[in-house]
């Protein structure tokens, strides 16, 4: 697929960047003219990555996330949300619904289903020491017929 | 994130605005159960309907509120019309666990 345009963010893991990296996202977004629920959702999603890079990745200390975004033809978005921190274990059993590692801090355990209910595509590489990688696709339902092309 | 409460004859309503992320967990979760322990209170309604956004963690507090809400033998319910965060309650699977009631209304009555 080509890529039609493309955004990179570094932020610091730190809580009150959950709301400026969803926000980033969603306006990177905004040149496929999505509807408000497919924003919502990809919103959510991004929320859900970053969140679980600044609660489980990088725990009690502050690390840098990568936040990478592309376009493809046919109105697909990629969200990549990337950490350095210490790594999932056990990928398959961390994608488990109501699976945490904290439960004693009202984690839900929800984060990896809700961004594969709300995506169309989920990839998590991960690798204990080093960081983690979420990688997401979604389709957007085209609405117009010129805007992406350009 | 901004929040309301009204206590009415022994319900307190908390109604919640604006974005229920980790980090407005974190803010917030100490401050409601103070208000949802007082001794005035015996049922609970969260009001989520205006909220512009919330994401697991949202749902985590949430579920949060009710288990505090219940070690205190309290009721608590949710007064939710947003199709988006019905979708991510169901999603996460917390309509078995606390009621959940379109309107303020019918949540009181």
């Amino acid at each position: 697929m080509k890529v039609l345009n493309y955004m990179e963010l570094k932020i610091p893991s730190k809580a009150q960047n959950e709301a400026f990296a969803r926000v980033a996202v969603a306006a990177f977004v905004a040149q496929l003219d999505p509807t408000l629920d497919e924003v919502t959702e990809i919103k959510t999603a991004v929320s859900e990555a970053v969140t679980n890079s600044i609660i489980h990745a990088y725990e009690d200390k502050i690390g840098e996330i990568i936040i990478k975004g592309k376009i493809y033809e046919n109105y697909v978005v990629e969200i990549e949300v990337i950490d350095f921190g210490k790594g999932i274990e056990d990928v398959e059993l961390a994608r488990q619904p109501l699976f945490t590692t904290k439960p004693d801090q009202e984690r839900s355990g929800m984060g990896f289903t809700v961004m594969e209910t709300f995506m169309d595509k989920l990839d998590v590489t991960s690798e204990v020491g080093k960081g983690t990688c979420v990688k997401m696709l979604k389709a957007i339902k085209k609405r117009k017929s010129e805007g992406a092309e350009n | 994130m901004d929040f309301e409460a009204i206590i009415m004859e022994g319900i307190l309503i908390l109604k919640i605005k604006g974005e229920l992320d980790q980090y407005n967990a974190d803010k917030y979760r100490l401050r409601f159960d103070m208000k949802i322990v007082s001794p005035e209170v015996q049922k609970v309604v969260i009001d989520i309907s205006e909220l512009s956004f919330m994401d697991s963690s949202g749902v985590g507090f949430l579920v949060g509120r009710f288990r505090t809400a219940k070690a205190f033998a309290k009721e608590l319910v949710l007064v939710c019309n947003s199709n988006y965060i019905n979708k991510l309650l169901s999603t996460c699977g917390i309509e078995k666990l606390i009621k959940k009631y379109t309107t303020i209304e019918e949540a009181l009555s």
